[in-house]
């Protein structure tokens, strides 16, 4: 239910407590976590959280990397980047968030490699591309300000907006304006005549042999005016971006899409935002404070984000069970509009909405029919024989309700259940395999589906 | 939703029930402006207009560009000391049969240089609204009184914000080959839905209606002959199909890639415009085979064009107004507008003389027989004499 006491910010934030009737927490809050924080529930993982609780839930998903798995997984992915294998490296990613089972890492890097968006068919170098994602995958989670000064010195980033050629005389503002614009304060809080003082402020950061290299025979050492104060270098300008005081808000907003809703109410940004100044800009403290939050678990917040097509795809594949080719993931995702590390632009992908179109929909009733049909090895038969045993496929009634609580524990209305067990009690089917087949493609093609 | 709309999707729901309606059985419903087609080819990133139409006589040209200015020995000679880029060899014979007319100097008031907003402001029409949710061909189909196959994005794996209209994303198709697909289980759409799940129940009940529309208009016309190897190409191609079907869709719109050209440009510039010039004259070739592109208009755009002193990088950095083209039969070939004046800068760049919205309108009003009234915001007011650029 929405509740209106949770309005005000300081109750909106407060840690959802179900023993001070905050709500429940019952299957329902336990799949919107797991959707959100990781990109769904594996099988037993609603089960396991149940039992354990809110608190105890969110210490699972903000669990610490394993690593000498950590260690094995980027022992696999660096010779792909040296191969200079896109497609490969980004069925690597894949197949990690399918496998992961933590906010931070892998996952939280989707979000990094949508904010400081950067292309491979630009940058051409897959180990500026890895050393990037190692970037994330380190910085992700710490303090936001090491990562942008950390991306301001990062190879691929600076031959990404042609800041390597960014000498004194004649700047280049590729980066500077995207600086300002995309990946700290956003539109309308800066001048053209900030961008052009910054883009001399960045002079002289170029990539030599694959790494950073400050040449200081291309910067323009004289002063510079941003926002009215005198700054020298781009840690100066990096310093000064970060003390805007809209920087947390664009962030916060930026965090509040992907995680949380599409639009968040002003009070509660205000409060926000001088929270995460107070916890000095430290991602984990925002996003613990995010998906533990009594507002995360509020009815408005459930099912009101679009999946993307990689969501879609690892979900998918994490409620299954299934253990795919890696590379027909990645081109199911990628036709879809989404191919990891070959972004549309330096803006990301749009997100929200903008997924929702017929080409990208047919493309995600493709890959809904050949998962259902177990093509490309989508589906494991031992795993699908103990998530959906064969004694209760023979009833649509119980087939139907073991596959929705696999695939959307978060619920479905009852009346559209029941529209669709009429809908599918309908259709002619020789076997139970193949109402179960049918079954799966009609849930993965539902609208509520595709929201997460 | 008008009437007829939901008398289209009525009629579409028929066939996705199995009924195979030829698309024939529309035409007695459809009301046409001569059964014309209008093609949007949106070069992404911001052309460099004055590198694409050179005024190679200007010496303030050639001192701001020392390592990018192109001299007028390479270039494709026009008329008043303009030159066309050497790379659009293919637009020549185009331009000599009036088949094709360059706006000069196109814009909008007070230029944003960012990407995105000008993008957004393109495709909105609106020029101060912040975050806009529709564009001004969805605005506009959403008016029109015809039933018909909506306005359709080829190739592209995001909604344009140019097709949205206040409930549909329009139509995005990447290849035909994704119209051959066996729908699932059907259920009723779930109308208490709102916000993006609404957005969902309408782009997947669409997705199934209008392929299958779709699928039938294009049955039974040939794939188009004498294109080159290329994605622009390959859209082209598929738009072409779509422009001889009977009943195709009206709006077609494709985005061309790799514009933002801020280093090295001089390369990644030719290899571009060579593609853009080969591709579109490929398809109006092909459609000139029957007769077809006298019922195309191609209009090409980007979001602004580039500054006119290049960069440290042997680039160019964003920049203001810059020229539009538009090709097809029914173009009154030429120079149209007034030529970009270097003397008079406004931080750099170059004014506009001509709002893209004059150019839009006049395509949706003339070309298209569509209404036009109020479909951008007040900060442009058309004028009612028209540009001339269609004959």
């Amino acid at each position: 239910m929405a509740d209106l006491r949770v309005q005000r910010p300081e109750q909106a934030f407060e840690p959802y407590d179900p023993t001070l009737g905050h709500g429940p927490w019952g299957v329902r809050q336990v799949a919107h976590l797991l959707s959100r924080a990781v990109g769904g529930a594996k099988p037993g993982q609603v089960d396991t959280l149940l039992h354990a609780g809110p608190f105890k839930s969110l210490d699972f998903v903000f669990q610490p990397d394993q690593e000498v798995l950590e260690a094995a997984w980027m022992g696999i992915g660096e010779p792909l980047a040296a191969a200079q294998d896109r497609e490969k490296l980004a069925a690597w990613w894949l197949m990690k968030l399918v496998q992961d089972d933590r906010v931070t890492g892998s996952r939280l890097a989707l979000f990094w490699h949508n904010h400081f968006a950067t292309a491979w068919s630009k940058v051409k170098n897959g180990e500026m591309m890895f050393r990037q994602h190692v970037l994330f995958l380190e910085k992700g989670a710490g303090l936001f300000a090491d990562l942008l000064h950390g991306i301001v010195r990062d190879p691929a980033m600076l031959r990404f907006l042609d800041n390597d050629s960014n000498r004194r005389g004649l700047p280049n503002e590729n980066l500077a304006r995207e600086l300002f614009e995309l990946f700290s304060l956003g539109v309308g809080h800066y001048t053209e005549h900030d961008i052009r003082e910054a883009a001399r402020a960045l002079t002289g950061r170029t990539v030599r042999k694959g790494v950073y290299e400050f040449v200081a025979l291309h910067h323009d050492s004289k002063a510079k005016t941003v926002f009215g104060q005198e700054i020298h270098d781009g840690d100066d300008l990096v310093q000064l971006l970060l003390s805007q005081s809209a920087c947390p808000r664009f962030l916060i907003q930026k965090f509040w899409r992907f995680y949380v809703a599409e639009e968040i109410q002003p009070a509660w940004l205000d409060y926000l935002a001088e929270k995460w100044r107070e916890n000095a800009l430290d991602v984990t403290w925002l996003l613990r404070t995010l998906l533990g939050s009594r507002i995360f678990h509020d009815a408005r917040m459930v099912g009101a984000l679009v999946k993307s097509p990689v969501d879609f795809v690892i979900g998918t594949m994490r409620a299954l069970g299934g253990r795919p080719d890696p590379r027909m993931l990645e081109q199911a995702s990628a036709r879809m509009g989404q191919a990891l590390l070959e972004p549309p632009g330096v803006q990301g992908w749009k997100g929200g909405d903008a997924w929702i179109h017929t080409a990208s929909w047919l493309e995600r009733t493709k890959f809904a029919a050949d998962v259902a049909a177990g093509k490309h090895e989508y589906l494991r038969k031992s795993p699908l024989d103990q998530l959906f045993p064969p004694s209760r496929r023979s009833s649509a009634a119980t087939a139907l309700e073991d596959l929705l609580r696999a695939l959307l524990p978060v619920g479905l209305l009852p009346s559209r259940q029941r529209s669709l067990l009429a809908t599918l009690e309908s259709i002619q089917v020789s076997t139970p395999d193949q109402r179960f087949q049918k079954m799966a493609y009609a849930i993965l093609c539902l609208p509520e589906y595709h929201m997460s | 939703m008008n009437p007829s709309r939901r008398e289209f999707l009525r009629l579409s729901a028929l066939a996705g029930a199995g009924l195979y309606l030829c698309p024939r059985a529309l035409t007695a419903s459809r009301n046409t402006s001569k059964d014309r087609r209008l093609v949007l080819l949106f070069l992404e990133g911001g052309n460099d207009g004055l590198n694409t139409v050179v005024p190679y006589a200007d010496d303030l040209y050639h001192r701001a560009r020392p390592k990018l200015g192109l001299d007028k020995s390479a270039l494709i000679p026009l008329e008043n000391d303009l030159g066309l880029h050497p790379q659009l060899q293919a637009w020549q014979s185009l331009w000599e049969e009036g088949q094709l007319a360059i706006l000069q100097n196109v814009g909008y008031p007070e230029p944003n240089l960012s990407h995105f907003i000008s993008r957004d402001i393109w495709h909105s029409g609106w020029r101060h609204t912040a975050n806009p949710e529709t564009g001004w061909v969805g605005r506009a189909f959403a008016r029109i009184k015809e039933s018909s196959l909506p306005p359709i994005a080829l190739g592209s794996a995001e909604a344009p914000l140019l097709l949205k209209d206040a409930v549909s994303s329009g139509f995005t198709l990447i290849a035909l080959s994704d119209l051959q697909l066996e729908s699932p289980p059907h259920l009723p759409v779930d109308t208490a839905a709102t916000g993006s799940l609404a957005r969902m129940h309408a782009a997947a009940d669409n997705a199934y209606q209008t392929a299958a529309y779709l699928r039938s208009a294009a049955e039974g016309v040939p794939a188009g002959t004498g294109y080159p190897d290329s994605s622009l190409a390959d859209r082209l191609r598929l738009a072409a199909r779509f422009v001889r079907a009977e009943n195709g869709p009206p709006v077609c719109w494709m985005r061309f890639g790799g514009f933002d050209t801020h280093a090295m440009q001089d390369g990644t510039h030719r290899a571009l415009l060579q593609q853009l010039a080969d591709a579109s004259a490929a398809f109006l070739r092909d459609l000139a085979r029957d007769g077809s592109h006298e019922k195309v208009l191609l209009l090409i755009y980007s979001e602004f064009g580039r500054r006119v002193a290049e960069n440290g990088s042997a680039g160019t950095d964003h920049g203001a107004a810059a020229p539009m083209f538009a090709l097809g039969g029914g173009v009154r070939g030429g120079l149209h507008g007034t030529a970009p004046n270097l003397s008079q800068l406004v931080d750099g760049n170059l004014s506009m003389q001509l709002d893209f919205r004059a150019v839009f309108s006049e395509a949706l009003r003339d070309w298209l027989g569509w209404p036009t009234k109020n479909l951008f915001d007040d900060s442009f007011a058309a004028g009612s004499a028209g540009l001339g650029f269609l004959s």
